[in-house]
């Protein structure tokens, strides 16, 4: 049964309805002990349906080809559901961004393998017996969305991630060095190429510093570990539940003035382009923190009408099986106006990993975690990697008293579905403590 | 089915190929403070192939079974790409052929109980939490259950048919100050009992007055510790601190680490002694046979200390010269089968926990888990709760507590194991190369290690 079908059963047995479908598509290879071992494609889709019936919801998705009996489901489950404030989105002129592929399909499973390959040989000139890695993964995810007031939306979203590493195992230290990146265009390896042979050549040094309060400067990919306390505490179903520290801010000033943070989704140069979300939001740039001051929470229509607030279209799914959430895509740091290498001369240590980061509470602001992929630093270059370490920071304190500066340089990173794809320049921070022996 | 499977195997020129179908319904209850936000119905159907070709995998999804031959040509496609460059001799583990059905064998079904029954039990629990005590900013509850119809078959001749449940539950009560937002929580899950949902009003009222309890206490100071972990919490960190790094692959793929992880190797005291198991039926672990066809078994890693075993796939075991353990699982149809843990445990010492906490001047008890990583040499991971030990008594409660160190050192710093055994199981899971959640279970007594490294202020 096709989407319009369902949606018209649906239609007859409830008061509103909304069909959501996808299909992703994915293709990669990996490697073992440095040489190519397999390669996947995976291609999945199905459908889902929220209904609204005497104003409550019901929810039900398959991914069997043309199943209509989400229809029933849905309409059971709308008898237990959730009494609902919101409507389904109304019909929009919003057209989807036109997505080139061309470089996407230029990225045949041939063209991957030998790309692969390559970098790992280079990458094997490094060190004898090191262990070096490579991948390229490609993602299409194409979605429609119907519903009862008319709507009728098609997107597609397009993602490369492509990643290199070292790793070098010994009785004294499991040396694992590695960088990626990720975005809709694929810009090659030769920096991260780089990176991965400047730090794997650093760690060859390690050293155990002293406990005690440093000057940490977080790269973009550190930030990646810091920035859930941002999308958690920024969230707008958190904020409606009470659980968000930020609820009753707004308008407070709660970071440096340095510290602005909007979401993008629409701009040429936007961390990823969506004209509109799960729920058929238009979406947009919105202010989340404006020179340390809150401004505002990102919304799905049901945390915006249960906080009397506008849905900013942040109603995502995070797949066709799930209901869409208020979540934090299109994150941006605004860069500052210091010098990266100024930064560096400052600094007392470079973090770019922090191991159980994402074990922390968000919603205290601190973060804590064994910085694995971290470095002292010397007259503004790296030394040595650290270990055996507890870095705690908390985000609440040190982003509002504690930031030394922040960078002109900006760089796109992720980890969908833990982090979604997001801007972050570096920031040097005073005061982060570290635990060790 | 099954028939049609091993026809379309028969088809194909692959040295090895196998199919994995993949039918389930699962039900999704979840409460936000007063709103069921999430009561669903949902089917996920699909399978996949995975063919091997001189010494390369090629792996495809599909949601129709319309499609499994072409998926099958287009596995072995890739497989051939990569395989022609790799050309490896063909290498798996000889394990036996199996055809086997097994049908669900349940205490009690949550397929027998309502949806109304579960929505009513839930809600009981969340407004238990909800009205303990105005300092109860909101709740979190959830629950999910799902029955599985497994299909697998490979071009050995092997077909397995298993039906499956699979049931968690979380409550949290959630408190909000002016430092923060806490909260503290409690888990369930099962293979084989819904009833392990039912009666947990006492367990409900105590994380809400744990909850407030924790939003009221002094975050630790960091430094260096002697730790006594909770079973709970001893479970998460062995399954992080060195089941993933007795994963098979893990171990082949690095002629380094092999070197560092030679059998016979002691690793800790003659106390010690680590297992994984796919038998401890109930447990969310529990695994009659793996992803590749294989019967799982209870495999020792650490037997008085000493490295005596490794979690194998059929590819890493007869790469190494190893026995297939069992432990080849996937999520579900959309990834291939690694060697992932099943129920990972710490067995029973003889030090009762009252000798521990006496024997400790000063330290730290530290409760339940919030979860944990390893990168293989070193291991995080954050109590849900914790007290100051001091002059051998439970003092104060602190909070913030996240422990790190490294995985060999730690282990020889286990130096109590207590005489009790309890093993957790929760709604989530384990994740190893994007896949996430994995049900695992971990089982431990409380033990006792010296010099860990906690963060703090």
């Amino acid at each position: 049964m096709s989407m319009d079908n369902i949606l018209n059963k649906a239609k007859a047995g409830a008061d509103s309805a909304e069909v959501f479908s996808e299909r992703v598509k994915s293709s990669s290879v990996s490697f073992e002990n440095s040489v190519i071992k397999d390669s996947n494609t995976t291609d999945l889709g199905g459908t889902s349906l929220r209904v609204i019936k005497n104003g409550k919801i019901g929810f039900s998705s398959s991914s069997k080809p043309n199943d209509d009996s989400i229809v029933d489901y849905a309409l059971d489950v709308a008898k237990e559901g959730k009494e609902v404030k919101f409507s389904f989105a109304e019909s929009t002129d919003t057209k989807a961004f036109d997505i080139d592929t061309t470089d996407f399909d230029n990225l045949t499973e041939e063209i991957i393998i030998d790309t692969c390959e390559k970098v790992v040989n280079e990458l094997k000139t490094v060190h004898d017996g090191a262990l070096a890695e490579c991948e390229i993964k490609k993602i299409i995810a194409e979605s429609r969305i119907v519903n009862s007031s008319g709507l009728d939306l098609s997107q597609k979203v397009k993602t490369i991630i492509w990643e290199c590493g070292l790793d070098y195992k010994s009785e004294s230290n499991f040396l694992s060095v590695d960088d990626f990146r990720i975005g809709d265009q694929y810009t090659g390896f030769d920096k991260l190429v780089q990176k991965v042979k400047e730090d794997f050549a650093i760690c060859q040094n390690t050293v155990n510093i002293e406990p005690g309060k440093y000057k940490v400067m977080f790269s973009p990919r550190g930030i990646m570990y810091l920035i859930n306390v941002f999308l958690s505490c920024l969230n707008g179903f958190a904020v409606a539940k009470g659980i968000s520290p930020w609820s009753d801010k707004i308008g407070e000033t709660l970071f440096d003035e340095r510290i602005s943070i909007r979401s993008n989704l629409t701009g040429e140069d936007a961390p990823v382009r969506m004209a509109f979300d799960s729920e058929g939001t238009p979406t947009g740039v919105t202010d989340f923190i404006n020179k340390g001051v809150l401004e505002s929470f990102y919304h799905s229509l049901d945390s915006a009408v249960q906080t009397n607030q506008k849905p900013t279209g942040h109603g995502f799914k995070s797949g066709f099986a799930a209901l869409p959430m208020s979540s934090g895509y299109g994150f941006e740091f605004t860069p500052g106006e210091t010098e990266l290498d100024d930064m560096m001369k400052e600094a007392d240590i470079w973090v770019d990993d922090i191991i159980g980061a994402m074990m922390s509470n968000p919603y205290s602001g601190i973060v804590s975690g064994n910085p694995a992929m971290s470095f002292t630093m010397k007259s503004g270059a790296k030394t040595a990697q650290i270990k055996d370490a507890m870095l705690s920071i908390n985000v609440f304190d040190l982003f509002k008293t504690g930031i030394v500066a922040v960078s002109k340089d900006v760089q796109q990173l992720g980890m969908p579905p833990f982090f979604p794809i997001f801007k972050a320049p570096y920031i040097l921070v005073d005061g982060v403590s570290i635990a060790a022996k | 089915m099954k028939e049609i499977i091993q026809d379309i195997l028969k088809k194909t020129d692959a040295e090895y190929a196998e199919i994995h179908l993949e039918d389930t319904t699962n039900s999704r209850i979840t409460y936000t403070g007063p709103d069921l936000e999430d009561c669903s119905e949902n089917v996920s159907f699909g399978g996949n192939v995975r063919v091997l070709h001189k010494g390369a995998w090629g792996f495809t999804t599909f949601n129709s079974l319309d499609e499994i031959e072409s998926k099958l040509d287009i596995a072995f496609g890739h497989a051939k790409n990569v395989g022609d460059r790799r050309n490896e001799p063909f290498k798996l583990a000889d394990v036996p052929v199996v055809d086997i059905e097994i049908p669900l064998d349940v205490k009690t079904n949550p397929g027998d109980v309502s949806l109304q029954k579960k929505i009513e039990i839930m809600r009981g629990y969340n407004q238990l939490a909800r009205d303990f005590d105005e300092r109860i900013t909101t709740t979190s509850t959830r629950y999910f259950d799902r029955k599985t119809k497994l299909t697998y078959a490979n071009s050995e001749g092997t077909v397995i048919v298993r039906d499956a449940v699979d049931l968690g539950f979380a409550i949290s009560a959630i408190v909000r100050i002016d430092a923060g937002t806490f909260f503290a929580y409690t888990t369930r899950g099962s293979t084989d009992d819904f009833s392990v949902v039912l009666n947990l009003d006492d367990e409900v009222r105590k994380i809400a007055a744990d909850s407030i309890a924790i939003a009221d206490a002094e975050s630790v100071n960091g430094g260096q510790y002697t730790v006594i972990l909770d079973p709970m919490l001893a479970g998460v960190f062995i399954h992080e601190a060195f089941g993933h790094l007795s994963e098979g692959d893990n171990v082949y793929e690095d002629p380094n680490l092999q070197k560092v992880m030679v059998l016979g190797r002691d690793f800790g005291g003659k106390h010690l002694n680590v297992a994984d198991s796919g038998l401890e039926k109930g447990n969310r672990g529990y695994l009659p046979y793996d992803d590749e066809g294989v019967a799982t078994e209870k495999t020792h890693l650490i037997r008085e200390g000493k490295l005596v075993g490794r979690l194998h796939s059929r590819e890493t075991a007869a790469k190494m010269g190893e026995k297939a353990t069992g432990n080849a699982r996937a999520i579900s149809f959309k990834f291939p089968p690694i060697p992932r843990m099943r129920t990972t445990m710490i067995e029973t010492g003889d030090v009762p926990f009252e000798d521990m906490v006496k024997n400790t001047k000063k330290g730290l008890y530290c409760i339940s888990s919030r979860g944990g990583q390893t990168n293989g040499e070193l291991f995080t991971f954050t109590a849900a709760d914790a007290f100051m030990i001091r002059d051998g008594k439970i003092a104060e409660r602190v909070r913030d507590v996240t422990l790190t160190g490294n995985v060999f050192e730690t282990l020889k710093n286990i130096d109590m194991i207590g005489n009790d055994y309890f093993v957790e199981d929760g709604p989530g899971g384990c994740g190893k190369r994007g896949q996430m959640p994995l049900p695992t279970s971990e089982g431990s007594p409380h033990i006792r290690i010296q010099n860990v490294i906690v963060g703090g202020k």
